[in-house]
């Protein structure tokens, strides 16, 4: 056994970071133990106590990151502790300084990159309109990925590019794909005809991802943020994005996702749509589909079906053959709801979701409101349905752990499962649950190794229970997390899965009908 | 130097004198949501919202602090790189805590509601195993099963009335503010609300444990200080508050804090609830 040690000056990083860092060495080849701490007295006196203490540290002071590894020989220790400081380094952790020049404002971004057309801005809401301003009268297009921007300055940096034919995507857009390059979070999907236009972040990564995995593929994906299509900010970047989609010669197709946009919105679109023979496919979630009609869209009932409405046009399918195979699925649908059905007991009768997709909690809220009237939710379709504490949940339950209850001091739920782990032990203590229903959604930006983090718990939680756990993916086979296994992994955990939520939700709801939910 | 736009301060600590000069700054550690500045040998944290107030905290909404390389004190204005800090409408955060009265039963069941969360909720690489020792399995390899007896046996001996325990336990643990180190802030806090509530005087034992609990890790020192002063950061203090009232949010404060700093929420209650569960029941341990 070779022991092998490095100390790190002025390096702070927090204690789980750490232990995490830790036990991914202790996994490398020939590796049997792996530390990382600061230099105190007393955790020398550990190190020494698990023979992990060199000489070198002896003199370390209590400032300072000792990293120390115990494998099978000296270079096998060495390559593991290179290992361990690029992990320290890609994660970038802590507190470190960067050797890299990293322009501190738009003019000396613009010196590097003199023809870019885009900017993104993220920092603090009350900062962010301003800083979008200065790049709007740049002449560059913008995506506000930072949310909590005051209403006026909003409307203010908005009403601007719309009176100058710039986009602005946002405040609070997490997604958008243009010209193929994946923004926020968004996943590596084929390029094609098909451009969208969303005020639903996760809805533009669900349908693309529908899209790319149905053959078909995106020209462009334009994110508004939710509050664009409200009345109070009139559609002004969904119509910009709708436009430029129009202008585009490599859109044939357009998509338009969004919760049910204001009527004067509505009528707003309608005018545009007026200009355009391009086939419109619009998924306004829960909206009237005559209403839809009437503006001269093609009215699509979920996500998926939008998705693949818009790709039966971009690739001259009959639809019909894609309604055929939604049609002979379901049948297959209903026969596993009654399967699953069986195997619950008289007591188990609530679905609960929780959720990483805005979207996706709304979409699934809207397909379930006929079969169960009505969901309890933190972030519901009817206001009377809000949960009065959403930590916990009461009869059917879906919860936006997206949300700024939830995230306030730790990361979005797409990147930190912690929270929704324990919820869904939580959940399989309940004896009265039925359903455990969960979305992935993976690609850039996300965490990265999603099955590792879920499948633990999924088999904790059927150890406990045996409610049904139903999981949607969202995502393709060219996202860095490897789709095709992280299904794999979570069908091996006891999960149903599905690569659609719309699929996943009608499974829930064949269910709980079949149940008396 | 040149002010070229203004950071807003929406609020700052009452242990923060804005009139004294900070001649002896610099940057201590930095992270997303806070810089943390050695000022003489105590430390001042610039914040986001999100980590709240404190005694020492000045609250500027920032999105990533990480972008900051430098900090001056300049004609009584403090910059971070170029960005002077604006603390005209700054609200000062009053850190102290008064109790009036509180019923015990009551109280004793706050804080056994508090507990439950943190032994169902606590991050697995916290101090919690102390509270449930069925949460010893997530410390596996060699190292940290040492690590975790060392806080263990040296925990149990601080409660048995073992006062120079402290030594040992103090400086315990991985990252920024050792496990150890955060226990023992807990205790000191425990020992604050037990004066509160018995009128037995523990401000010497504080003080002790300050100074015993003292090492070069000015971060730990600064907690420890504030709490043995009893002042409180905003997060613990409505924590306080929730279990000595009504308990109506006594979860939701207690999640609040296990949200802090990674483990060390988690390790800071796990101190005041064990220590402060022994002095309801046998006074103090220590003379």
């Amino acid at each position: 056994m070779a022991v092998k040690g490095v100390i790190k000056k002025g390096e702070y990083y927090d204690s789980v970071s750490l232990m995490l860092v830790a036990r991914e060495a202790t996994k490398l080849n020939g590796v049997e133990d792996a530390a990382l701490m600061i230099g105190t007295k007393e955790n020398k006196s550990i190190l020494e106590s698990s023979g992990l203490l060199i000489e070198e540290f002896k003199g370390a002071s209590e400032s300072d990151l000792l990293i120390v590894v115990k494998a099978k020989d000296e270079l096998l220790a060495i390559t593991a502790i290179q290992k361990v400081e690029e992990l320290l380094k890609t994660k970038n952790l802590g507190s470190q300084e960067s050797e890299e020049y990293m322009p501190k404002s738009l003019e000396g971004a613009l010196e590097i990159l003199p023809d870019a057309n885009m900017v993104i801005v993220s920092v603090a809401g009350k900062y962010a309109a301003r800083e979008a301003m200065k790049a709007l009268e740049h002449g560059l297009h913008v995506m506000i990925f930072s949310d909590n921007v005051p209403k006026d300055k909003a409307f203010e940096v908005k009403k601007y590019g719309r009176e100058h034919g710039l986009l602005v995507m946002g405040p609070d857009c997490g997604t958008a794909i243009i010209n193929g390059a994946p923004l926020g979070f968004a996943n590596v999907v084929n390029r094609g005809d098909i451009g969208i236009v969303s005020a639903a972040g996760t809805g533009l990564q669900e349908v693309s991802c529908i899209i790319s995995n149905a053959g078909g593929g995106i020209s462009q994906g334009i994110g508004t943020g939710g509050i664009d299509v409200k009345k109070d900010y009139q559609g002004m970047s969904f119509l910009t994005g709708l436009e430029a989609l129009i202008d585009d010669p490599e859109t044939k197709v357009i998509t338009l996702v969004s919760k049910p946009p204001h009527p004067e919105v509505l009528e707003k679109i309608g005018e545009i749509l007026k200009k355009t023979d391009k086939p419109v496919v619009a998924a306004f979630l829960g909206a009237d589909p005559e209403l839809v009609k009437k503006i001269g869209a093609i009215p699509a009932k979920d996500l998926e079906n939008a998705s693949l409405l818009a790709v039966s046009i971009s690739k001259g399918i009959s639809m019909e053959d894609f309604e055929k195979e939604i049609g002979r699925k379901d049948g297959e649908l209903k026969e596993l709801a009654s399967q699953l059905a069986r195997k619950l007991t008289g007591e188990q009768k609530y679905f609960r979701g929780l959720f990483q997709g805005g979207t996706l909690v709304y979409e699934t809220q809207v397909l379930l409101k006929d079969i169960l009237g009505g969901i309890n939710s933190n972030a519901p379709l009817d206001p009377s349905l809000k949960l009065e504490d959403s930590w916990k949940s009461v009869r059917h339950t879906a919860v936006d752990l997206g949300e700024d209850e939830f995230t306030v001091g730790r990361p979005h739920p797409q990147i930190d499962f912690e929270l929704r782990n324990k919820r869904i032990l939580n959940e399989a203590n309940d004896p009265t649950v039925a359903i455990i229903y969960l979305d992935v959604v993976i690609g850039y930006g996300t965490n990265p190794n999603p099955a590792e983090e879920l499948t633990p718990v999924i088999k904790k939680a059927r150890e406990i229970s045996n409610a049904i756990i139903i999981a949607t993916v969202t995502g393709t086979d060219k996202d860095p997390q490897d789709k095709a296994k992280l299904i794999s992994m979570l069908k091996d955990a006891g999960a149903v899965v599905f690569e659609r939520n719309a699929s996943a939700t009608r499974l829930a709801g064949y269910i709980l009908k079949s149940i008396g939910g | 130097m040149m002010q070229k736009i203004a950071l807003i301060a929406e609020s700052f600590g009452d242990c923060i004198n804005l009139n004294s000069d900070w001649k002896q700054i610099r940057i201590h550690s930095t992270f997303r949501n806070v810089i943390n500045l050695l000022v003489s040998s105590r430390i001042i944290s610039i914040v986001a919202p999100a980590v709240g107030r404190g005694p020492n905290n000045i609250v500027v909404d920032i999105d990533d602090f990480r972008q900051f390389k430098y900090i001056n004190w300049h004609d009584k204005i403090l910059y971070l790189d170029d960005y002077g800090i604006d603390f005209s409408g700054a609200e000062k955060y009053d850190s102290e805590i008064f109790i009036s009265s509180s019923n015990r039963g009551e109280f004793m069941c706050n804080l056994q509601i508090s507990e439950k969360v943190v032994v169902e909720e606590a991050p697995q690489f916290s101090s919690a195993f102390l509270l449930d020792d069925g949460r010893e399995k997530f410390f596996k390899t060699l190292f940290e099963r040492n690590l975790k007896e060392k806080i263990k046996i040296t925990f149990k001996a601080l409660m048995n009335g073992y006062f120079d325990a402290v030594n040992e336990l103090k400086g315990v643990g991985f990252g920024l503010t050792p496990q150890g180190d955060d226990i023992i802030n807990g205790i000191v806090i425990a020992l604050y609300i037990f004066e509160q509530l018995s009128g037995v005087k523990t401000v010497n034992i504080r003080e002790k444990f300050y100074l015993q609990s003292s090492n070069g890790n000015v971060l730990s020192n600064t907690f420890i200080y504030y709490s043995s002063v009893g002042r409180f950061y905003e997060y613990f203090k409505d924590y306080l508050l929730a279990i000595l009232s009504d308990g109506k949010n006594v979860e939701s404060v207690t999640r609040r804090i296990l949200n802090f700093g990674e483990t060390s929420g988690a390790d800071i209650l796990t101190g005041f609830i064990i220590s402060l569960k022994k002095f309801l029941e046998g006074g103090l341990l220590w003379q």
